[in-house]
């Protein structure tokens, strides 16, 4: 009996619960392990940035829920701050600040998400429950305020659409109260574990030249040993006020970058605490500017602000002849849009760098030499979403 | 006069003499917004101060120093707000568009305006292409004007207007709409006036309900919902609809113009484009748009019964065949008229040429081949160009009244004489009062018929001695020529004097230049000006909108008879099928012709539109497609191709392009037809030597007799209907009926009213309907339009000479 031995063609997905949606990957085996791998990205493609081209400014907001549908208000958040800049306006103070804690419920939920099924993925099925379970809790924190529990569509040129509903802060408080128990939880099933560490640990290497060289952002970078996040390199919607520290770890593999996010969580809820601590009265969205509607009641007693808003849902505002580029950072990782204003009221371009597409390329780097079921393991650490990644 | 060099907001901009800081702001991509400014008026209206800029001189050696990045506030020597769009700039001064204070200027301008304006724009048509709701986002109004809740202005809503619904509460008193229909359209229908109450409201000059020519051009550039279309009002929102750029097929001018359709059907016209007919449409183009859906052929049939395209199609073969074999392929007449598209045309041609036959009629053609026939002799032939009308110093109009046949070069008269240039002068030589009469043209208001005597006195007064006249034989009285024109010889000399004083523009009605020895006295006329051939420009006027199309493709063939052999050989009998291209043939031939065409075998019509009462022995029908259905062309009286573009969907699949449709009857002749080939006009051939033409005057016999002592002619009124156009719903609401017009004395003289029913009666037959009494008529004359139901002129007609012997009598004695 002679044994053949030559590199085997597999194919992965794109339907196959643990590619995280619908990711493809080619893999080339040498025996178990990979010796090559290309992942073929693209199927959940509906065509956002052509479709942006063909709407007005503020009709692009709830498609933005559908990049990465995981962490919608971060989108909005994200999408409508690109806006504010092209426009040269800023969100009021207290809406600056209820978008802060909407993206960092948004982090801790994602994340949540993320914990979830990478353990599950591995094995790990109690952790998958009980993340859930303090999703939920953030979601229905999120329906109160927003109405929707996935797609939240809250953000607004120049402010949120609607006030915090009463008793918002309490559940909050509630939250972040039991939070860091429920966060030494999935500690204590984890971090010392023995199966989760050696499937774990020196997978997936990206090194942290690899890392800067791929433009991977986000956890995966912060993984890798780089301290850079968007929210203290280019501070939005008021981040320079709030007191918090960017986790880095050098291991540079799928452990170092589960460390990273659990730790991203506690600094999560650090910011939440200082927000509802200094939450500030006032308006939450712009009055009397030329880019926002006025306020329905407005619209139905003023004649200029009929025709203003009038003017505004049809032909869209006036925006300044530019182009721009504003990120900020997303649960995933850098989330960008580059604008090409011509001046009316639909984007010439929109452009959209997201987090989730650029990690997946790094992929094939972290896979090399590793075996065929650290595949699951890497695709975890990665967190990516396909909503954002083809959009 | 040089350049004036001055800044815009520190950019420095030279501007053309004449010009405004406005113009020339544009011209440099600077932005100054403005509303009551067009550029397709001749002069600004200065209503609506939106456009206001300050204005800075500042001292020469600051001149010197000056730095572009200067501020205005700095100085504080700027002017007052002065409005850009009237004041021309000096030389060396700073423009300033948008300082602080102008922003506030312009913002409190628009909260005057905002003060009582209703809270309607959810419902109000202009919204979403309103510009003062616009003007409220620009300038960014946050707050308005305190209220008078006790004394709330009520101001009038013209409802009982026909076509045009006018809100004045809407009104921001810009007034676009009165400069436009008076500087533009010459219609001078509307104006701000000051009511009892002492709120200025946009009314009728005369206060009585608008009757006017129903161009839409006040409804399109009004910038609010004040002026709406009531054919469109609550139909559709602005932003619901496509706008198709197409061309208007109801005259040879092919104005531009958008087709706003919705859900497959055309719900209004607009024209912002910047085209030839500069954004300006008549209420053909502008109203006309829903005869696409009225009294349309929508099945093929034979004999009347509805069946299968094929069907007919097969049966047309077979026909054609077995006359052909029978009678020989000249048997076989191919009748195309001239409103039809080119493509229409060309397949016309092309069938003609596949069955064989030398008979290509295409009626209405007759006189422009004429004049091209002549010209070409005298040396004169050429394609004449819209562009040269506005330079030329006389034009000279002769027997139509260019109104109501072709609008656009009215237009162009209209704003020759309103230019601040004043460039030019018209003659008007028409048998009756007109529009352009009220620019005091020189008027030869001749007695009807006498065209010719009229045309031989310019050329004597310019001749100036028998050498230069050799070429008319037997030159007649002058004494006895003015008697029969019955016009002043003072007149006729200040014609012949602007005649002469440089280039001419020549408009002459082509049915006019059907009868005998007119064409040869044209170009006569146009020799003894003094011109040259580029300085001379004809326009053979008609209403049909393809008649340079059938210019164009009939002058290469060889196949195309007059009307006269037309009938000469219809009556000897030598047709036994007749194929038609157009629609109601009944009204484009005289019924001497059309009453043989029910004799004859074989009588096949592609048409868009249902013809009543009209058959052959064997009448088969193929639908075809309206240019508002299909891409079709025409060639413009420029000799521009134009693209009608289409819009919708015919209404089902039996209708097809008429070139389809010839496509499968030529396949039953194995035949594929080839590609449509569509040219423009004939070339221009620009002789250094022209020739007189020889020219006999006969003195005219008067045929009228105690029986018929009147002269019917055929008019076309300010509402131009005509076959295809009567079926849209806004000429039909403008004019619903064809009125026979006669003058108020010979009103008074036969006892009879506006409104009276009359018959009217020829040695053909007679004809009924109402009479309409006006001012400004010769004594003699009955006119009566075309393209009515209730009456149709042609039936009345014994000979081609232009009018015919009638009586006129009052029915039923009362009311
Ligand atoms: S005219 Fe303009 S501002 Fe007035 S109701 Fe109509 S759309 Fe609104
Ligand atoms: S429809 Fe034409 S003619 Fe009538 S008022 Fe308006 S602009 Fe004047
Ligand atoms: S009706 Fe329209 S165009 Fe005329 S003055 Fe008023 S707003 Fe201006
Ligand atoms: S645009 Fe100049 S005054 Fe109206």
């Amino acid at each position: 009996m002679s044994i053949e031995s030559r590199e085997m063609l597999i194919n992965m997905g794109p339907q196959h619960p643990s590619t995280h949606g619908v990711l493809r990957i080619i893999l080339k085996l040498n025996g178990e392990k990979i010796a090559a791998s290309e992942p073929d990205v693209g199927y959940l493609h509906r065509g956002f940035e052509k479709l942006a081209e063909n709407m007005l400014y503020h009709q692009f907001i709830p498609y933005t829920d559908r990049l990465d549908y995981i962490a919608s208000m971060n989108n909005n958040q994200s999408y409508v701050i690109a806006v504010e800049k092209l426009l040269g306006i800023e969100a009021p103070p207290r809406a600056q600040a209820i978008r802060v804690i909407m993206s960092e419920l948004g982090r801790i939920s994602s994340h949540l998400v993320w914990l979830a099924t990478h353990a599950l993925d591995i094995g790990a099925m109690t952790v998958f429950l009980y993340c859930f379970r303090e999703r939920e809790t953030i979601i229905d924190l999120f329906e109160e305020t927003s109405g929707n529990r996935l797609n939240y569509n809250y953000s607004r040129i120049g402010g949120v659409a609607f006030d915090l509903p009463e008793g918002f802060k309490d559940n909050l408080r509630k939250f972040l109260d039991i939070f860091p128990e429920k966060l030494g939880e999935y500690h204590r099933l984890l971090t010392k574990n023995r199966i989760w560490m050696s499937r774990t640990k020196g997978v997936g290497i990206l090194t942290r030249e690899q890392a800067i060289n791929w433009g991977v952002s986000g956890p995966v970078l912060r993984g890798s040993g780089v301290k850079w996040d968007i929210r203290k390199a280019f501070p939005y919607d008021g981040y320079e006020n709030y007191d918090f520290d960017i986790p880095t770890d050098d291991a540079c593999d799928v452990y170092g970058r589960y460390l990273v996010r659990m730790e991203e969580m506690r600094q999560s809820r650090r910011i939440l605490q200082q927000a509802l601590k200094h939450l500030p009265d006032g308006k939450v969205i712009l009055e009397d500017s030329p880019y926002v509607s006025p306020s329905k009641e407005k619209i139905m007693t003023e004649n200029f602000s009929l025709m203003k808003h009038m003017v505004l849902t049809i032909k869209g505002m006036h925006t300044p002849i530019a182009t721009l580029y504003s990120a900020t950072e997303n649960p995933k990782g850098e989330l960008g849009f580059y604008i090409v204003a011509d001046g009316s009221g639909k984007p010439y371009k929109l452009k959209i760098r997201a987090p989730s597409f650029i990690n997946i390329s790094a992929m094939p780097t972290m896979l090399r030499g590793n075996y065929l079921a650290d595949v699951i393991a890497v695709i975890g650490s990665l967190d990516f979403v396909f909503g954002e990644s083809d959009r | 006069m040089a350049d004036i060099n001055f800044f815009i907001d520190g950019i420095a901009v030279s501007a053309k003499p004449g010009e405004t800081i406005l113009q020339v702001a544009d011209r440099h991509g600077i932005y100054i917004p403005a509303i009551c400014y067009s550029d397709r008026f001749s002069s600004p209206i200065g209503s609506c101060r939106i456009c206001i800029v300050v204005i800075e001189q500042l001292p020469e050696e600051d001149l010197r120093t000056h730095s572009a990045t200067h501020h205005p506030v700095a100085t504080g020597k700027c002017s007052r707000p002065m409005p850009s769009c009237v004041m021309k700039p000096k030389e060396g001064t700073y423009v300033w568009t948008n300082t602080e204070a102008l922003k506030q200027a312009r913002a409190d301008i628009v909260k005057k305006w905002n003060r009582y304006h209703p809270l309607q724009c959810g419902v109000c048509d202009a919204s979403g292409e309103c510009e003062l709701q616009d003007a409220a986002l620009e300038f960014n109004i946050t707050e308005g004007l305190p209220q008078d809740f006790d004394n709330l202005p009520q101001k009038t809503i013209h409802k009982e207007w026909p076509i045009v619904n006018n809100d004045t509460n809407l009104c921001i008193e810009c007034k676009r709409c009165v400069k436009i229909c008076d500087d533009v359209m010459g219609v001078k229908a509307l104006a701000l006036i000051k009511k009892e109450s002492g709120i200025f409201e946009i009314d009728t000059v005369d206060g009585k309900p608008l009757d006017c020519e129903f161009c839409n051009q006040c409804i399109d550039i009004c910038p609010t919902g004040s002026l709406e279309s009531k054919l469109f009002m609550y139909k559709s929102k602005a932003w619901e609809m496509d706008r198709i750029v197409s061309s208007c097929f109801f005259c040879p001018a092919g104005c531009a113009l958008e087709l706003n359709v919705k859900d497959n059907k055309i719900l209004r016209v607009t024209n912002h484009l910047p085209s030839f007919n500069d954004g300006n449409l008549c209420n053909l183009g502008a109203f006309a748009y829903d005869m696409n859906e009225k009294n349309r052929t929508v099945s093929a049939s034979i004999d009347g019964r509805e069946t299968d395209v094929n069907n007919v199609i097969n049966k047309t073969y077979k026909e054609i065949k077995r006359i052909i074999n029978e009678y020989g392929s000249d048997s076989i007449a191919i009748v195309c008229d001239s409103s039809v598209s080119s493509e229409s045309m060309v397949s016309a041609k092309w069938f003609a040429d596949l069955v064989g036959t030398k008979t290509l009629i295409i009626p209405d053609a007759d006189g422009i081949l004429k004049l091209n026939r002549v010209l070409k002799k005298s040396g004169l032939l050429k394609q004449s160009s819209y562009e040269s009308i506005k330079n030329s110093d006389t034009v000279f109009v002769i027997g139509t009244d260019v109104t109501n046949s072709v609008p656009l070069l009215d237009w162009f008269i209209i704003r020759k004489s309103k230019s601040k240039a004043k460039k030019g002068k018209l003659i008007m030589a028409y048998y009756r009062e007109s529009k352009l009469d009220k620019l005091k043209p020189i008027s030869l208001r001749y007695n009807l018929g006498s065209e010719r005597e009229l045309l031989l006195l310019l050329i004597l007064k310019l001749a100036e001695g028998a050498e230069n006249t050799g070429f008319i034989k037997k030159i007649p009285d002058p004494d006895a020529l003015i008697k029969i024109t019955g016009v002043q010889e003072e007149t006729i000399e200040a014609a012949a004097n602007q005649i002469k004083s440089g280039s001419l523009s020549i408009m002459i009605d082509t049915s006019l230049l059907e009868r005998a020895g007119i064409p040869e006295l044209i170009s006569d006329l146009a020799i003894v000006s003094g011109n040259r051939s580029d300085s001379i420009e004809f326009w053979p006027i008609s209403r049909k909108a393809n008649i340079k199309g059938a210019e164009s493709i009939l002058s290469g063939a060889d196949q195309h008879i007059d009307k006269a052999l037309f009938q000469q050989r219809l009556s000897e009998g030598v047709f036994h099928a007749i194929i038609y291209f157009g629609n109601a043939i009944e009204r484009i031939l005289p019924p001497q012709i059309t009453a043989k065409i029910t004799d004859i075998d074989l009588f096949v019509m592609l048409s868009s539109y249902k013809t009543d009462n009209f058959s052959a022995k064997k009448t088969f029908v193929l639908p075809v497609a309206t240019g508002y259905e299909t891409d079709s062309h025409y060639l413009n009286l420029e000799g521009r191709l134009i693209t009608a573009r289409k819009a919708v969907n015919a209404e089902n699949e039996n209708i097809l392009p008429v070139q389809s449709v010839i496509k499968l009857l030529a396949e039953k002749f194995n035949t594929i037809m080839a590609p449509l080939k569509i040219d423009s006009g004939p070339a221009a051939a620009i002789t250094e030597k022209l020739i007189p033409l020889d020219y006999e005057y006969k003195a005219m016999e008067e045929m009228g007799s105690k029986h018929y002592p009147y002269k019917l002619i055929i008019g076309h009124d300010r509402f131009r209907s005509d076959v295809s156009t009567s079926f849209g719903s806004g000429p039909k609401i403008a004019k619903s009926v064809g009125y026979a017009e006669i003058s108020d004395r010979l009103a008074e003289s036969l006892d009879l009213k506006s409104n009276d029913r009359v018959r009217i009666i020829s040695k053909m037959g007679e004809s009924e309907t109402v009479l309409s009494v006006c001012s400004g008529l010769p004594d003699n004359l009955v006119i009566v339009p075309e393209g009515f139901a209730d009456i149709n002129p042609l039936t009345l007609f014994s000979s081609d000479d232009g009018y015919e012997h009638v009586n006129i009598e009052k029915i039923g004695g009362g009311k």
